[in-house]
């Protein structure tokens, strides 16, 4: 992935399927708005084979300019062995610039994954927002999961803040899906794709 | 002697003139570890333990990734001071200065009116130490460490160390090498100790490091609230305060540990502090930090029993020149324990806060419920406030939160508060004792009182 600039009152959206790991950059100029999702292929395709021995790691940081705006999802699904790593800093450079950012990870078998999100707000990005979430579920005794919300606030009159969780999937779904004639195995694909869905139906469709 | 008058409302800044009978020379070296240990009379393998730590203290490099420790000169600090010939039971013993200074500071009156037990800290040595006698009589031990390793030898050597090895850090490494003074509490099975044990350490001389250690255990089934508090004079150079706490809580044992830090503004505070909680035992810290140019300090408990609960209230106050970076770490190590972290901070006249914080969760450990909640405000446009907590999780029976936020006091609240005829300073004030409600109310009344004056002092002057 190459680095970005959204130019003023340019709106932008940034599919990143997390083929080549690396580093990037996106910039905001005053008024301009980018929506960047990331979405490594086996969510879309889940596989067998696909993401097995696999190590994806991007390291993204969002620079907002006064009023620029950005919202940054994500959406994993890590299988086998497969090792997923995403650092992200959004970095608010201006006034009244805003942020969302909602990372959603689901881990099988013996995969692992990390999330490290940091939220800066410099001292002239008074009256900025900015919120991170990160949800887990872990599905294996053996997937391991990391995550690193961070916050460094330099301006007082701002709102910054982060909600992390990490847990398994509700006995209490299960059996009623269950209760209602679904497969353990189905109704276990079912939440897990209810749970990802939340970041995908937020991908523009064109 | 230079005096600068940096705090002008900390009321625990006089300074008494300097007596003592014995001080080591300044700065650091193999030798004077040596003679702390010589002059205290110690046993072989104390000696030994301190030089091994003296070594890895000098291996260790200084930690980079916290708040900024340029200030610290270790050569221009003195390690070891004792200020009075004996420790004794009685107030009265003491030597005038010294117990004009804890009148000052009120202890003996609190003493009577509401603890236990009380242990007094002046500089290197614990000059008083005295505890109600029914607790003696169901064998409770509240001493100084050096007593403790006189009186309980086999006690001591069995935990000391055990749960902070010199090697953890560099100042652990530090205080194990040149420590002196702290507590000693052992507490016999099922005992319950229903008033609060207090210590108070006190730094009087210049350039001054303290090093006290303190070591709790808390037999099968007992209970015991432990309570320390510090302040310092106000000099113009830097006072070093590096202490290790180790607490081990065994099966069924509750403990909890209170600190109320209101060192003066040129003290480094770098502490660490760390439990173990046994099957179905509770460890509660509850961390209070208001004074000290830069506090480095996370408590931390590690779950190792079946059932075992760690509570941790951090509470941290950062104005002009002061950073504190506080916070809390919670390992489960065992299956179906729990623990709950709560950190209130508060930034105002340029301070900065931060929260750093680990949550670790072994594989083996399943059942496991956590939550972390962080909340700061700050106060003006100076000020700073930074989040750094950790998870990492090898487990997927666990359900794991954590929730942070950063604001400043809401101009609505503000407004809606005025209207009702409050002044802008006592309206921030008001909103400022809401937020930090949640810890203030678990401390024992007298405390309480405290805290909020405290921070009425802090905020004096500032309007939201």
């Amino acid at each position: 992935m190459n680095n970005i600039c959204v130019n003023p009152n340019d709106e932008l959206v940034v599919v990143d399927d997390g083929g080549v790991s690396g580093e990037a950059v996106i910039t905001v100029e005053p008024f301009g708005v980018v929506r960047y999702f990331f979405v490594p292929t086996s969510v879309i395709v889940p596989s067998p084979t696909l993401g097995e021995g696999t190590m994806t790691r991007r390291t993204l940081r969002v620079e907002l300019h006064a009023d620029a705006r950005a919202e940054i999802c994500g959406a994993v699904l890590a299988e086998h062995d497969s090792h997923y790593q995403f650092n992200l800093t959004v970095h608010h450079l201006g006034p009244r610039s805003q942020s969302k950012t909602l990372f959603k990870g689901v881990g099988k078998d013996a995969s692992k994954q990390v999330f490290n999100g940091m939220i800066k707000i410099d001292k002239p990005a008074q009256q900025s927002n900015a919120f991170l979430e990160n949800r887990v579920l872990l599905l294996s005794k053996h997937a391991k999961s990391e995550s690193k919300p961070e916050l460094e606030i330099e301006a007082n009159d701002v709102k910054a803040s982060h909600a992390a969780t990490t847990g398994r999937i509700d006995d209490r779904q299960l059996f009623y899906l269950q209760s209602r004639g679904i497969e353990k195995a189905l109704a276990q694909e079912m939440i897990i794709k209810g749970f990802l869905f939340e970041v995908m139906k937020l991908i523009p469709q064109s | 002697m230079s005096f600068i008058q940096i705090q002008p409302d900390y009321q625990y800044g006089f300074k008494d003139t300097e007596a003592h009978i014995f001080k080591t020379p300044k700065g650091l070296s193999r030798a004077i570890v040596e003679m702390i240990s010589r002059y205290k009379n110690e046993p072989q393998w104390m000696l030994e333990y301190r030089l091994h730590a003296y070594d890895v203290f000098c291996k260790k490099k200084m930690p980079h990734w916290g708040a900024d420790l340029s200030g610290i000169n270790f050569d221009e600090m003195y390690y070891y001071l004792k200020p009075t010939e004996r420790s004794t039971q009685e107030w009265s013993d003491l030597p005038k200065d010294i117990k004009k200074t804890f009148d000052r500071l009120g202890i003996p009156q609190m003493e009577q009116d509401f603890l236990a037990g009380v242990g007094a800290q002046y500089d290197s040595e614990v000059v008083y130490h005295n505890m109600r006698k029914e607790l003696v009589d169901l064998g409770v031990v509240f001493s100084d460490v050096e007593t403790a390793m006189r009186e309980h030898p086999d006690l001591v050597k069995q935990y000391f160390g055990t749960v902070i090895p010199s090697g953890d850090n560099k100042f652990a490494a530090l205080n194990s090498a040149v420590w002196s003074g702290g507590s000693f509490v052992y507490v016999p099975p099922g005992v319950q100790v229903n008033t609060p044990l207090q210590a108070y350490f006190r730094i009087n001389a210049q350039n001054m490091g303290q090093f006290e250690r303190t070591l709790i255990i808390a037999d099968e089934g007992s209970f015991v609230h432990y309570v320390e508090g510090c302040t310092a004079p106000i000099y113009q150079s830097a006072s070093l305060h590096s202490a290790v706490v180790e607490i081990i809580v065994l099966r069924g044992a509750r403990v909890r540990y209170t600190t109320v830090q209101n060192w003066s503004k040129n003290v480094y505070n770098l502490v660490t502090k760390r439990a173990v909680a046994y099957e179905d035992a509770t460890m509660e810290w509850v961390d209070g930090n208001f004074g000290s140019r830069v506090t480095m300090k996370y408590p931390s408990v590690y779950l190792m029993g079946k059932g075992a609960r760690a509570d941790i209230l951090s509470l941290a106050m950062a104005g002009e020149g002061q950073h504190q970076d506080a916070g809390g770490k919670v390992v489960h190590v065992a299956p179906l324990t729990t623990s709950h972290i709560v950190s209130k901070s508060i930034s105002h006249h340029g301070g900065r806060t931060s929260y750093r914080g680990l949550l670790k969760i072994h594989p083996e450990a399943y059942g496991v419920k956590s939550n972390v909640q962080c909340d700061a405000l700050i106060l003006d446009e100076a000020s700073r406030s930074d989040t750094y907590p950790v998870m990492e999780i090898d487990n997927d029976d666990v359900s794991i939160g954590h929730e942070a936020t950063v604001s400043k006091i809401g101009t609505e609240q503000l407004f809606y508060l005025q209207s009702r005829g409050l002044s802008p300073q006592e309206a921030s004030l008001m909103m400022v004792n809401g937020f930090i409600e949640p810890i203030v109310k678990e401390l024992p009344l007298e405390y309480a009182v405290e805290m909020n004056r405290l921070i009425e002092l802090e905020m004096e002057g500032s309007v939201g």
